[in-house]
């Protein structure tokens, strides 16, 4: 268990996870194997109970897409009121 | 709004944000149903929010001292410092989940105030729900969030709120009618007139609808004064015009990119179904953002992938992507705004190799009309990358919104559309518009209202106006200076060394500085002129007085830009 860390820290998940499997395409799996690619981690072991709400797994795969572009958030590129 | 003013029956709105003087941000609106018991001759007031924007673009506001700038919404939410709310609001109500609609709400949640329940579609709470985890904001125990849908109808207080399909760039957009024993009024939201939607959910504008509320008594139309030239009135239309220009025997073989703003769901849609029934494959490279909008696609039930089997839609760098050959499929990126992190606008500028761009190759970007600036971004663009090398020169070419029309790509409704479809199906009997991005386009919208023989009021209702809704009519009640909150936040470094906003330190209450009735860019641009000035006057030598003479060039650029 990491400290300090927890679940909703999705980027700190995001980097993990890209680096035990960086040739996965996260964006296309299944939640379930999500939760088992997670809780394989081992800065995992000693965690409460992953959250099991599908938005948090969008989320999670935000943070991971984010992280295969270099950490660069481009959200506020374009303003919203534009598009 | 004050007190004072609404103890009369009838519906107030007060713009808190979005009627600004020349910026179009911060949508956020202020409805307060007021009633009178015909027997008892007591009282009752509901007050609702619809939309709680953020300022997208406040480097300017308060001379760029606050990161984030949102509506200080003290007279309807207890804000620690601040006197009690007169009229605390029962409900937010959200028309979408973009920014300008939904982002003050982290703000209000990390100041630790207290909000009522809000309403939005699936799409939209989940939207909301997932950033406040990728913010890392904790979500304050007791924030209810509720799902609401087209067709709807929740009962606030003595106030009605039907919901009706609006259909802007992303999904799950909404309209509101509000009403109350004596009178009612429509807010539109972002929304064009389209009635089709590519994402095949049918949740398109529904005219009928429309037409069913004749004669409501008052309409607040968001964003109605776009006219660009080539717009696309339906996605439906959009998607065949694409589809011609992939099917088109002058494009075989070559590479067909095709740019659009990442945030546009509803374009990415449209132009993955043209790509299936050309049958090509799709590549997606426009960056994070594409990426996760099309993320959020799948997991709000609009899974493409599953829609189109017979072609294959990949993430650039992906196995998948790999193996497609570039002329067999769609390009599908960003770069119609030159975005800074664009991968196909990185290629443009080579600092980034990475995005395969043939010479042969077919570019689709639609910006159009008053956005010619954007279109001429790609053009100068490209125009830097051949110079660099000129055979590339040899096959390229670039389509924009101006030589096809309708694939022009704007989420709003364009002037024909409110004329020709909205504005004739509602028959509101008072319009006005809001969030247009000037007080002049607005009073122009205002001005064709009244030569076309719609009603509206007789001046532009800024930010902090409040008007009222009677059987009688509509008329502005208060005018009143709005405040913001603005929002000091920590910063912290990206990969590549540029500041990104990290959390909230501090907030105040601050004034308006004119954002919402005065010119208050230009009074900035002078006041650093002015502060040039001083500064060098105190310096007399040559090098000196060529730099002055630059620094004021580039000032009087700015305040010309800042005019839009």
């Amino acid at each position: 268990m990491v400290d300090n860390q927890d679940w909703n820290n999705v980027q700190f998940w995001a980097a993990e996870l890209d680096k035990k499997y960086p040739r996965t395409n996260l964006i296309s799996l299944s939640n379930q194997k999500l939760t088992e690619m997670i809780l394989s981690l081992e800065s995992a072991k000693g965690m409460p109970a992953l959250p099991q709400d599908k938005v948090y797994y969008f989320a999670l795969k935000s943070a991971w897409v984010i992280v295969q572009h270099g950490g660069v958030d481009d959200s506020g590129d374009v303003p919203d009121a534009y598009i | 709004m004050a007190s004072t003013k609404n103890s009369e029956p009838g519906l107030y709105w007060t713009p808190k944000g979005g009627n600004n003087h020349e910026a179009m941000f911060a949508s956020c609106h202020n409805y307060t149903s007021v009633t009178k018991d015909k027997e008892t001759g007591k009282v009752s007031k509901t007050t609702i929010l619809i939309d709680m924007g953020q300022n997208e673009d406040p480097k300017d506001f308060a001379d760029g001292v606050y990161q984030k700038v949102v509506p200080a919404l003290t007279d309807c939410l207890a804000i620690p410092g601040q006197p009690e709310p007169e009229e605390p609001a029962a409900a937010i109500f959200l028309t979408h989940s973009h920014s300008d609609h939904i982002d003050a709400i982290f703000e209000y949640v990390q100041m630790g105030v207290e909000l009522p329940p809000i309403y939005g579609t699936e799409y939209t709470i989940n939207a909301l729900r997932a950033e406040f985890i990728k913010r890392q904001i904790p979500v304050p125990e007791g924030l209810e969030m509720k799902t609401v849908e087209a067709g709807d109808t929740i009962e606030i207080g003595n106030m009605k709120v039907e919901a009706l399909a609006a259909s802007h760039s992303i999904p799950g957009c909404l309209s509101f009618k509000l009403s109350n024993e004596e009178v009612s009024a429509f807010h539109s939201g972002d929304t064009k007139s389209d009635q089709t939607s590519s994402l095949g959910d049918g949740r398109g504008v529904s005219l009928d609808a429309y037409r069913a509320m004749e004669g409501v008594d008052f309409a607040v139309w968001d964003g109605a004064m776009a006219n660009r030239s080539g717009h696309s009135t339906s996605e439906a239309g959009a998607k065949e015009e694409y589809k011609k220009i992939f099917e088109d025997k002058a494009n075989e073989g070559k590479q067909i990119i095709v740019a659009m703003p990442a945030a546009h769901s509803q374009r990415l849609a449209s132009v993955i179904a043209a790509a299936a029934e050309a049958g090509k494959h799709v590549i997606i490279n426009g960056g994070a953002t594409m990426e996760i909008n099309y993320v959020a696609l799948g997991d709000n039930g609009y899974d493409l992938q599953e829609k189109y089997p017979d072609i294959t839609i990949a993430t650039a760098g992906s196995d998948e992507a790999q193996k497609i050959k570039p002329e067999d499929c769609i390009t599908i990126t960003t770069g119609i705004y030159g975005e800074k992190n664009s991968p196909f606008v990185k290629k443009l500028q080579g600092l980034d190799d990475s995005f395969v761009l043939r010479d042969d190759a077919v570019i689709v970007s639609p910006a159009v009309g008053k956005a010619v600036s954007e279109r001429e971004k790609i053009e100068d663009l490209l125009d830097g990358y051949i110079e660099k090398d000129p055979d590339h020169r040899s096959g390229m070419k670039i389509i924009t919104a101006e030589t096809v029309k309708g694939i022009g790509s704007s989420g709003h409704a364009q002037h024909d559309d409110f004329f020709q479809d909205l504005l004739p199906a509602l028959k509101a009997k008072v319009n006005v518009p809001t969030h247009v991005g000037s007080a002049k386009k607005a009073e122009r919208f205002m001005q064709e209202l009244r030569d076309a023989g719609y009603g509206t009021l007789s001046e532009y209702p800024r930010n902090g106006y409040t008007v009222q809704v009677t059987k009688q009519g509509c008329q502005i009640v208060a005018k009143e200076e709005v405040k913001w909150i603005g929002a000091k936040y920590s910063k912290k470094k990206d990969k590549d060394g540029n500041d990104v906003l990290d959390k909230q330190l501090s907030w105040s209450v601050e004034d308006d500085h004119g954002f919402s009735t005065g010119d208050f860019r230009q009074d900035n641009a002078r006041k650093k002129i002015k502060e040039w000035q001083q500064k060098n006057s105190q310096g007399n030598n040559q090098d000196k007085g060529n730099n002055q003479n630059n620094v004021n060039s580039s000032i009087i650029k700015d305040i010309k830009r800042d005019g839009r």
